[in-house]
């Protein structure tokens, strides 16, 4: 699970806790989904388990917020070799507007209107991005918005051809 | 093959094949009557003008229409670029269809070959109309009336008449010339087609010419004061050829340099767009200007020479009809020369801005009104023109009068008839590139339309 | 931002229902646009839709067989073509995809020619054209010919010519279809950052949905009319 890869990745910068981690994190992946507080958690309380990652520190009182963690050597080495590991390419599950568009058009419904729709709410979404990307600081950012904007214009490209074969489709049948 | 090749002819556009048509005529014509003036017996059985009945002096007119020739042999030259870059395009797409680079070079020729073949053909005819518009007789032909007397004004032998084998070798001779330039300016259709495009400039054309030129200018001080060199220069016949033909190759090697020269001084003054743009074209592309600027001075050269001649003639008193009507014939032949030369100015520019329609439109589009794409065209013609002819004129008047031309005791009609030459030659340079681009404005407007802005 | 609509009395320009035909094409078939000052508006579309088309009537430069065009309040689509040739001049710079610098003048003279035109002195327009190259970063390219320069080069140089007059739209036809992604990024960014601060709205002709994201707002066309998804054919 690759979130843990990540936050191995921000704790072999140094020691942090985990609301440090959790910030880290959404910095570093702009445009992706914010990382939820009890995820962290549990991500950490695995690594620990598994030798990854150690306590450095508990400061102050108890509880988690307060412990301060720090890479293992295991951790380290994990780290490495996922960094060194290519991934699969897909499968990819169907999306919900691949499954609305196709049903649609089984039924025999006009779907344009709907990709219209969601051709503009994309490139709302879009203009955001571009925008957020306008204005990062850093190439790092700017690296991790690309991979969300390239997807999305995968979708709106999709979307175009889609439209651009009902189109069609309807022209032939008339 | 023959079926590609009808094709490729009738996709290649109008203008190319007529003009080629057009000049080769033209050329084969006078090739013709010069012939004909070569074949008269020393005593011909006809009258004829002076200048090609008398012996002494025929020679002389076979020089003057040989050179009128050079001209000709411009416009077509140029006339053969036209539309080079799209038959380059045509070309190449037949080499990716499996033409080989030896039949692309057939076919490239064939599209020259035909309408010179044709032309030289309407050459035979055009001579045929000459021999009875223009041509002698036992009675003289046609004659003007001058007075009470009536005077032969025919050039064109009707008392010998060419054989058939030397209409034949002209015929084919003048085809060949077509074809040769032709090949020589599309040379390169059959590179491959997508290769490195032309980018930055060619290297500057070099001074040499203007060079030699200055030198003659120096050689005939002393062959002012010394007599000898003066004898050899100017009055031995060998001499004089070898003036000639050192003036001429000196005036063509000199024209790329004056007008890369006269296009560098332009852009760092120019404060309007056609300036600017004229001037931006001479620099990088100085050669086909740099010929025809050439030409105008050649022409420069013999107006201001036959402008020292013709005050020496007026003050001395001598001036009647041979003489008169002999400079009516120079100067007949050096208006249709410069009409040529900025033809070929004209049709280079056309050319160019065809080539670059799409940055043309692009200025239009950007505000740059129609009729400035057409004055660029004319500074162009301007900026060579009108320093060639004058820097030509002065020098065929300093050449042929030398100091003479203020000589006190001859009165003031050489130094006015020389000075009006000086004057006019220039004005009469600019004149004959306005006419040659109002002749050519219909294409120049088609380039700024904005169809060329389209994507794909 | 003003209205992202365009709406209104703010509308600097104003396209209704125009027509034009090319021989038997109808490109256009009652398209109607609005762009209000200082916006960033992308028409979009399939090919052959008229989206160049309508871009070239917007800017004067194609005249519409029916339908209006209005800039400033003051239509412009029937003026005769001097006038309409100055007002370009003035009020609209264009950018095309390629090939519309004069091969034969270099970077820093294709950007004075505007100023030429408008009778700046030779000195004042090098001046402010070599300020304008250095604005988009061109600084360094003034003296070279623009068979010299890379895609993304010849754009910026494109940009400065038609930034330089200070106009107050600037069309821009697929600027960015000839580069690839990341010199596009920077060619937008460029010209949308400096349209912004110079308050000149953008009219943008793009296949790249991520350059039509650098708009305020998107105009699809379709078969040469403003696509409305509501209407069902
Ligand atoms: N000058 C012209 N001559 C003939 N047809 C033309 C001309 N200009 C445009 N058309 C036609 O008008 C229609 C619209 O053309 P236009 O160039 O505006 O489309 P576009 O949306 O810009 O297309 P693309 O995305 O391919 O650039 C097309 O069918 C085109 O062939
Ligand atoms: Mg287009």
């Amino acid at each position: 699970m690759s979130t843990a890869h990540v936050l191995l990745g921000v704790l072999a910068g140094g020691p942090a806790h985990g609301y440090d981690l959790k910030r880290e994190h959404d910095a570093r992946l702009p445009g992706a989904k914010p990382l939820a507080y009890g995820q962290v958690y549990a991500t950490l309380a695995r690594l620990e388990r598994d030798g990854q990652v150690e306590v450095a520190a508990t400061e102050g009182g108890s509880g988690p917020e307060r412990t301060v963690y720090a890479i293992s050597e295991v951790g380290e080495e994990v780290l490495l070799d996922w960094l060194a590991t290519p991934e699969q390419p897909g499968p990819y599950a169907a999306e919900e507007l691949v499954r609305k568009t196709v049903t649609a058009l089984r039924l025999h419904r006009d779907a344009r209107p709907f990709l219209a729709a969601q051709r503009a709410l994309h490139l709302e979404r879009m203009r955001a991005l571009v925008a957020e990307q306008r204005a990062a600081p850093d190439v790092e950012a700017r690296i991790a918005l690309d991979h969300t904007i390239v997807h999305l214009d995968a979708d709106l490209r999709w979307l175009d051809d889609a439209a651009a074969r009902v189109a069609d489709e309807g022209n032939a049948l008339r | 093959m023959t079926t590609l090749a009808l094709v490729l002819l009738r996709r290649g556009g109008r203008l190319r094949p007529v003009v080629v048509a057009a000049t080769t005529a033209v050329v084969t014509s006078l090739v013709l009557v010069v012939v004909a003036v070569l074949m008269l017996p020393a005593d011909p059985d006809e009258l004829l003008f002076n200048v090609v009945q008398e012996p002494g002096l025929r020679y002389g007119t076979v020089l003057g229409m040989s050179l009128l020739v050079v001209p000709l042999l411009l416009l077509l030259h140029q006339a053969l670029r036209l539309g080079n870059a799209s038959r380059q395009r045509r070309l190449a797409g037949l080499r990716i269809a499996g033409v080989t680079a030896r039949e692309a070079r057939l076919l490239g020729a064939g599209e020259v070959a035909v309408p010179a073949l044709v032309g030289s053909l309407l050459g035979i005819v055009g001579f045929g109309v000459l021999r009875s518009v223009l041509g002698g007789g036992a009675d003289g032909g046609p004659s003007l009336v001058v007075g009470d007397y009536g005077y032969s004004v025919a050039l064109v032998p009707t008392s010998v008449t060419p054989t058939w084998w030397m209409v034949t070798s002209v015929v084919a001779g003048v085809t060949a010339l077509g074809v040769l330039l032709g090949l020589r300016t599309g040379s390169g259709v059959s590179d491959p087609p997508h290769g490195v495009s032309r980018r930055s400039a060619a290297r500057a054309p070099r001074p040499w010419g203007a060079c030699v030129l200055v030198a003659l200018v120096l050689l005939t001080v002393p062959a002012a004061v010394v007599p000898p060199v003066a004898y050899a220069l100017f009055v031995d016949g060998f001499g004089t050829l070898a003036l000639v033909a050192v003036t001429v190759l000196a005036f063509v090697s000199t024209g790329p340099w004056a007008a890369h020269l006269a296009g560098r001084v332009a852009q760092d003054r120019a404060s309007t767009v056609p300036v600017l743009l004229a001037a931006r074209r001479l620099v990088v592309d100085p050669r086909p200007a740099g010929r025809a600027g050439a030409a105008v001075g050649g022409v420069g050269l013999v107006a201001g020479g036959v402008g020292v001649l013709l005050g020496d003639v007026v003050g001395s008193g001598g001036a009647d009809f041979f003489f008169v009507f002999s400079y009516v014939l120079v100067a007949l032949g050096l208006l249709v020369t410069l009409l040529l030369v900025s033809l070929t100015l004209a049709v280079h520019s056309v050319e160019t801005l065809t080539d670059r329609r799409r940055s043309m439109a692009s200025l239009h589009a950007l505000g740059v009104p129609a009729t400035d794409v057409r004055r660029s065209q004319q500074w162009e013609g301007y900026l060579v023109a009108v320093p060639m002819s004058l820097v030509g004129t002065l020098l065929g008047a300093w050449t042929v009068g030398g100091t003479a031309v203020v000589d006190p005791a001859a009165g003031p009609a050489p130094l006015v008839l020389t000075l009006a030459c000086v004057v006019l030659t220039p004005v009469l340079a600019a004149c004959a590139v306005r006419l040659a681009v109002a002749l050519t404005g219909p294409v120049a407007r088609r380039v700024v339309d904005p169809e060329h802005l389209r994507t794909a | 931002m003003t209205s992202t609509d365009g709406s209104g009395a703010t509308a600097l320009l104003r396209a209704h229902a125009l027509h034009k035909s090319f021989g038997r094409t109808e490109a256009l078939r009652g398209a109607s646009v609005e762009v209000a000052a200082g916006e960033v508006v992308a028409l979009t579309g399939p090919s052959g839709s008229g989206k160049s088309t309508l871009l070239l009537c917007l800017a004067g430069v194609l005249r519409p067989e029916a339908g209006s065009v209005a800039y400033d309040g003051s239509r412009l689509d029937d003026l005769p073509e001097a006038t309409r040739t100055r007002l370009r001049r003035r009020e609209f710079g264009l950018v095309l995809q390629f090939g519309q610098l004069v091969p034969e003048l270099s970077a820093v003279q294709n950007v004075m020619v505007p100023l030429l035109l408008e009778r700046h002195g030779r000195a004042a327009a090098r001046t402010a054209a070599l300020a304008w190259l250095d604005r988009l970063g061109a600084a360094g390219l003034a003296d070279a010919l623009p068979g010299d320069l890379s895609g993304g080069e010849s754009q910026r140089v494109a940009m400065a010519r038609a930034l330089v007059t200070g106009p107050s739209v600037v069309f821009a036809d697929e600027p960015t279809g000839s580069l690839d992604r990341v010199s596009g990024e920077d060619v937008m960014e460029v010209l949308v950052s400096t349209a912004q601060s110079t308050g000149a709205a953008v009219v943008l002709v793009t296949h790249d949905n991520r350059v039509a994201a650098y708009a305020d707002r998107e105009v699809v066309l379709r078969d040469g009319a403003v696509d409305d998804p509501a209407v069902v054919r």
